[in-house]
């Protein structure tokens, strides 16, 4: 198949994790004998190869005064160059990411009528509810592209019934296929990051990895924390990321009087997150909302176990008191006793962080979802039912 | 001739809207006239057996004026399709920022010349909303790749040449309503499309 994709974030431009889906999962497209196109911003435009995948950049506007008005500009100059590649090219499908695509995915399938299949990652209504004009236009732009769309693809099997039900989308065009992890990438990494500048040796080293959001679960991690220490004095929390709250958090931290037990690193690049996947002892990913958790797998394929709320994706990326512990959301004490609980038992955490290295195995490959993905494609195709 | 073109909303007494019915009327005596045009309903007329008329509408309206025009143009880009289908054109005529980002497409998709109309730029409507600066960058964006600009008076043709640096020759200057201005574009949209020549 020729696959067009539209994202708006592609390495090594990267804000959330959208880019790395679409560079894996167009990677394992490639492996399988297809032949894919990426159509994403950058500073000009410019052609670019890498791992088999024809990477097309475009370059958007300085004169946006909201993210909203910014991607509209940036999927004229998306439509444009797709117009113009595809008469090279003759795409079977186009897919894409997030409702940052959703204007020029939409403005193709009716000019060139081809089949459009469309990945939400989040809602948001998820990510920040909707407050504003701005967040009202964005969950506007959701529901249309999972109107227009053929096919709809959601990250997490929760989070699938919730775009069902908040978009009205028919059972038969949507579809549940989880995110994958490159195992390889944390086999093969080769930076190792000192532990030491993180925990000391006594300490068990707790990670946070994600955008420092009330989302996430911050807030009741962070009131978690002294419950925690009044039992178990050696821990380390860590955490990755940024989202915009890193100073307000790092703030109410040291408020809490936690300035010795926490460590905020802010946005740290790839290779220095897996090498803190490694020296951690385990996870924790307090989400409130959370459509997929790729942070357990992530966890999992370092041999990590996760403690995690039992919402959205987590439900699925953590097998409970198997792979990690699950948590009451938006619920303190929960997360202290969970946490507490893999913490007295140094044998359980690591049976279960190896566990959680199987299932990832086994379930949880790029080249699988590929293949699942490969089927949505057919479907919006036609090639079958 | 076969002509698609595209504006916003028809409302009567509105200069636009009297510039586009004006020559609606003049083309669809002789040429295959379609138009695709926003409207608050979905429609499609069949005024006469050369004139066609594609109403198109968006539910979703937008948290401001250049947001919702941009999902108007996905709309508008769903006729143009009906149009290219059913009847084909030979030339694409656009009208202001409003329909130039569907015109372009059209006119890459179908390899077929764009007239643009620039009736007045954001920049002499003063710049006096927050997504100005995007709406010059559409017009800046329909400017440098039309293949012909249709301008109706001095104002408009310095700002297109010393705002955008699109060169005087492929300017035209006409008075709308007066001299023969529309058998003169019909002259121009012969000559691009290379039909009748």
């Amino acid at each position: 198949m020729k696959i067009l994709m539209f994202t708006w974030e592609f390495p090594p431009y990267k804000v959330g994790g959208i880019a790395s889906h679409c560079y894996d999962l167009s990677k394992a497209l490639v492996r399988m004998g297809h032949d894919v196109h990426i159509l994403t911003y950058g500073d000009k435009e410019e052609e670019d190869y890498d791992a088999g995948i024809t990477i097309h950049r475009v370059s958007s506007t300085q004169s946006a005064p909201d993210i909203v008005g910014w991607s509209m500009y940036l999927n004229q100059r998306f439509e444009k160059k797709a117009i113009e590649l595809n008469k090279i090219e003759r795409f079977d499908v186009i897919h894409i990411h997030d409702w940052m695509a959703v204007p020029a995915g939409a403005g193709l399938k009716k000019i060139l009528k081809k089949p459009l299949v469309f990945t939400l990652h989040s809602t948001e209504r998820g990510r920040a509810g909707i407050n504003t004009p701005v967040s009202k236009m964005i969950n506007d732009l959701e529901w249309y592209g999972t109107y227009e769309a053929d096919q709809i693809i959601t990250v997490g099997k929760d989070f699938c019934e919730e775009v069902k039900t908040i978009f009205s989308v028919p059972e038969e065009k949507i579809h549940y296929i989880p995110n994958g992890v490159d195992i390889k990438k944390f086999d093969n990494a080769k930076y190792t990051t000192r532990r030491e500048w993180y925990a000391g040796d006594w300490e068990k080293m707790i990670l946070f990895v994600g955008r420092l959001t009330y989302q996430k679960g911050v807030d009741y991690l962070l009131d978690a924390i002294p419950k925690v220490l009044n039992e178990y004095r050696d821990a380390k929390f860590v955490f990755v990321g940024d989202g915009g709250g890193l100073e307000h958090y790092r703030g109410k931290a040291w408020s809490l009087g936690l300035k010795e037990k926490t460590y905020f690193t802010g946005y740290v690049p790839d290779d220095v997150l897996i090498s803190l996947y490694k020296v951690a002892d385990l996870t924790i990913a307090p989400s409130i909302y959370e459509p997929f958790g790729i942070v357990a797998l992530e966890a999992a394929a370092a041999n990590k176990a996760t403690v995690g709320s039992y919402t959205g994706g987590l439900k699925e990326t953590i097998i409970n008191e198997y792979t990690g512990l699950h948590t009451i959301p938006a619920n303190s004490n929960s997360i202290a006793d969970q946490l507490l609980r893999v913490l007295w038992d140094d044998n359980w955490c690591r049976w279960m962080g190896r566990n959680g290295r199987k299932m990832v195995e086994k379930n949880f490959k790029w080249d699988r979802i590929a293949r699942w993905t490969t089927g949505v494609y057919g479907k919006a195709m036609g090639l079958w039912d | 001739m076969r002509i698609i073109m595209f504006s916003g909303k028809i409302i009567d007494g509105d200069f636009v809207g009297e510039y586009v019915k004006a020559l609606l009327h003049s083309f669809s005596k002789s040429h295959l006239v379609n138009l695709v045009c926003y409207d608050d309903v979905e429609e499609r007329l069949s005024i006469n057996k050369n004139l066609n008329i594609f109403k198109t509408s968006c539910v979703i309206k937008g948290n401001n004026l250049f947001n919702w025009a941009m999902i108007m143009n996905t709309e508008l880009g769903r006729a143009g399709r009906e149009v290219y289908e059913c009847y084909g054109f030979d030339i694409i005529h656009a009208n202001d920022w409003l329909t130039i980002p569907v015109a372009l497409s059209m006119a890459r998709f179908a390899e077929k010349p764009l007239i643009l109309s620039m009736h007045s730029t954001e920049k002499e409507r003063g710049f006096g909303i927050d997504y100005s600066g995007l709406i010059h960058e559409i017009e800046g964006m329909g400017l440098h790749n039309a293949s012909h600009i249709l301008v109706d008076n001095e104002v408009t043709m310095r700002h297109v040449i010393n705002d955008f640096n699109i060169e005087r020759e492929k300017i035209t200057l006409l008075t709308p309503f007066r001299d023969k201005w529309d058998e003169r574009i019909l002259e121009l949209y012969k000559k691009l499309a290379k039909v009748g020549i």
